[in-house]
């Protein structure tokens, strides 16, 4: 199985067959099955869809009730899985005595990123993020959107194959939002990049894929082209039926 | 292995530099180095003389011509708990009561075991061993083990000869109030080493990382133990700096008897301290791998705290009688119960595959026993943990 080796965008595969998950008496995702490749997929579906839990089943941070998930045949609870993946969870926090540089260090030691490459890849990523100038100070002297900024580095710093970006522009202001839609769309050419908004806006444009989640089914999946009309318009129509 | 150093230094820097670390370990080896230096500097200005009166006295045995000299001063004094500091035979005066079991809290009629307290030679080195015999019977000792403790007296060189030994003794009482207070320590800072993740809400990121939820928990365990030992380390320096920098290691040679009178441990002091600092230094340990375990269980700092704070409670008030057999032995080899100052040893001997074990030696060992299952019960727990 190519997991490790050099990145070759065909043979990336993420195979989400029939996941459930749980919690006492509510099923939060209910026999879910998908496939995904290289490009970007949007994960559409209002709040309490599901979206979150099948996000973190896929980064192997919550087992399944049933159903396998599956990287190039690799099960993703397993280690050389999390060496290819990148997470943006949709809220976190960081660690208020460390400064934005650290933050990163931090992350890539523990990514299994050596002490040289871990640098390098830090400033040219807190640079691409915009925090460069404030990289040394302390993370809890940050903005909400900074914190989010240095959320998405540390999503990137392993060069992932595999990118989970939970509500990544929350808390970016527009012009933000628009870069990072185009460095998502950047990096959907070299990896798997599930994205998930509720914000339809954010994946029209630059999703190959949609898949659409509501009381933690798949609604609807498929590409969506430009020909096809408004996505939006699509959307509400069908979350309303 | 250079990926293991540099999550040990982050883990590290976590602990370590939270305010509230900084500054309950300032408040702690404050107050230790305060309790310290007032007994030198503040309490009673005649009593700095003391010292040098006192050497009056040095290297004479206990026998009987000294004992009368204390007995007439004594007398003057109303009995020997009326000595003033002011006297050359003040300390000498608090060690004799410890020898005829004064202090003494266990068992009820005590006085009636221990018979007069004529102060005569032979007087007090009986009643020492009527003492012993009573501390062996109370703790329920099987023949086997009174005479093993039996061999060890006749090893101890009596009668004892006097060397001032204040600063051994009151080195010996820092133990005590250095593991309390790092329990305490220990508690506020290291309840956080896993909980803190999820306090943090940091928890989804770690866990989604290559070493996230491999190895990740051993470097955490190693960093908290390594705080274990900083802390203990600061708070026991704190402690015996004063009396080190007044006394230096003066008596260091004497044997323990004069320091513990009702034991048969045939050391000297220094050999007695080397082990109590061991023994301190496990204790660190197995109370750092008890709070990172709760951590890790309940997931919650306040929780994990809490239960060090519940367990010094307990270990304060809860008694089990010497009848419980093992039950009870084990329930005193808590840090803070084996490292107490008192004018006696618990004798309670472990037997295992052979080997005899002094109540330091099994504390030591159960320690041991205690951290490796905490380690082992850590890495299971934190494996098993999930992003919520």
């Amino acid at each position: 199985m190519e997991l490790m080796t050099e990145r070759t965008s065909r043979h990336m595969e993420l195979r989400i067959d029939r996941v459930s998950k749980q919690y006492r008496n509510k099923i939060a995702v209910d026999r879910l099955s998908a496939t995904l490749h290289a490009g970007v997929t949007g994960l559409l579906g209002a709040n309490g869809a599901g979206k979150t839990t099948l996000m973190r089943m896929i980064c192997g941070v919550l087992t399944p009730t049933s159903g396998e998930i599956t990287y190039n045949g690799v099960p993703v609870s397993e280690e050389r899985y999390r060496s290819v993946l990148g997470y943006l969870p949709q809220e976190f926090g960081c660690y208020p005595e460390f400064s934005g540089r650290d933050f990163l260090l931090y992350f890539a030691a523990l990514k299994g990123m050596p002490r040289n490459e871990a640098e390098i890849r830090s400033e040219e990523l807190l640079e691409t993020v915009g925090l460069a100038d404030v990289s040394k100070k302390r993370v809890r002297t940050y903005s909400g959107g900074m914190k989010q900024r240095l959320g998405i580095a540390q999503a990137l710093l392993n060069r992932p194959q595999m990118l989970i970006l939970d509500e990544p522009t929350s808390g970016l202001d527009p012009m933000e939002r628009v870069r990072f839609r185009e460095l998502i769309g950047e990096l959907g050419k070299t990896c798997i990049v599930l994205l998930s908004t509720h914000i339809v806006s954010d994946v029209e444009h630059i999703a190959d894929h949609i898949l659409m989640m509501k009381n933690g089914q798949l609604l609807w999946q498929g590409e969506w082209k430009e020909s096809d009309g408004s996505l939006e318009e699509f959307y509400l129509r069908e979350f309303r039926e | 292995m250079a990926i293991y150093g540099e999550l040990l230094r982050f883990e590290l820097r976590k602990i370590f530099r939270g305010r509230i670390t900084i500054l309950a370990l300032a408040v702690s080896a404050g107050m230790l180095l305060g309790i310290a230096l007032v007994n030198y500097l503040v309490v009673s200005p005649y009593d700095r003389g003391v010292y040098e009166r006192e050497a009056a006295l040095e290297g004479r045995a206990l026998d009987d011509a000294l004992l009368a000299e204390l007995a007439e001063e004594a007398e003057e004094a109303g009995g020997l708990s009326g000595i003033e500091p002011d006297s050359s035979y003040y300390h000498l005066a608090g060690y004799i009561s410890r020898m005829q079991g004064t202090y003494l809290t266990i068992g009820e009629g005590l006085e009636s075991e221990t018979g007069n307290k004529e102060l005569s030679a032979e007087s007090i080195y009986q009643m020492r061993e009527d003492l012993l015999e009573y501390i062996y019977d109370y703790f329920r000792l099987s023949d086997a083990d009174k005479q093993w403790w039996k061999d060890k007296e006749i090893l101890i060189e009596k009668p004892f000869v006097w060397q001032a030994n204040f600063g051994i003794y009151s080195m010996k009482s820092v133990f005590g109030a250095a593991i309390n207070l790092f329990c305490m320590i220990a508690a506020v800072c290291l309840a956080g080493v896993y909980a803190g993740e999820k306090g943090y809400r940091t928890d989804s990121f770690v866990l989604s990382t290559r070493e996230g939820k491999s190895s990740l928990w051993l470097v955490k365990f190693i960093a908290g133990e390594i705080f274990a030992l900083a802390a203990g380390t600061l708070l026991l320096v704190a402690g015996l700096f004063p009396h080190l920098l007044f006394n230096g290691l003066y008596g260091i040679n004497a044997p323990w008897q004069l320091i513990v009178p009702l034991c048969a441990y045939p050391y000297t002091a220094g050999q007695m301290l080397v082990r109590y600092i061991l023994t301190y230094y496990l204790g660190c340990l197995v109370i750092g791998a008890l709070v990172m375990l709760f951590s890790v269980l309940f997931m919650n700092s306040m929780a994990a705290a809490g239960m060090i704070c519940l367990g010094l409670v307990l270990d304060l008030f809860l008694s089990l009688p010497p009848y419980l057999g093992l039950l009870s032995q084990l329930r005193y080899l808590t840090p803070a119960q084996v490292l107490i100052n008192s004018s006696m040893a618990d004798p309670r001997l472990l037997r295992i595959f052979g080997l005899v074990l002094t109540p330091l030696q099994s504390a030591g060992l159960v320690y041991l026993i205690l951290t490796v299952a905490a380690a082992a019960t850590v890495r299971s727990l934190y494996r098993r943990q999930e992003a919520q």
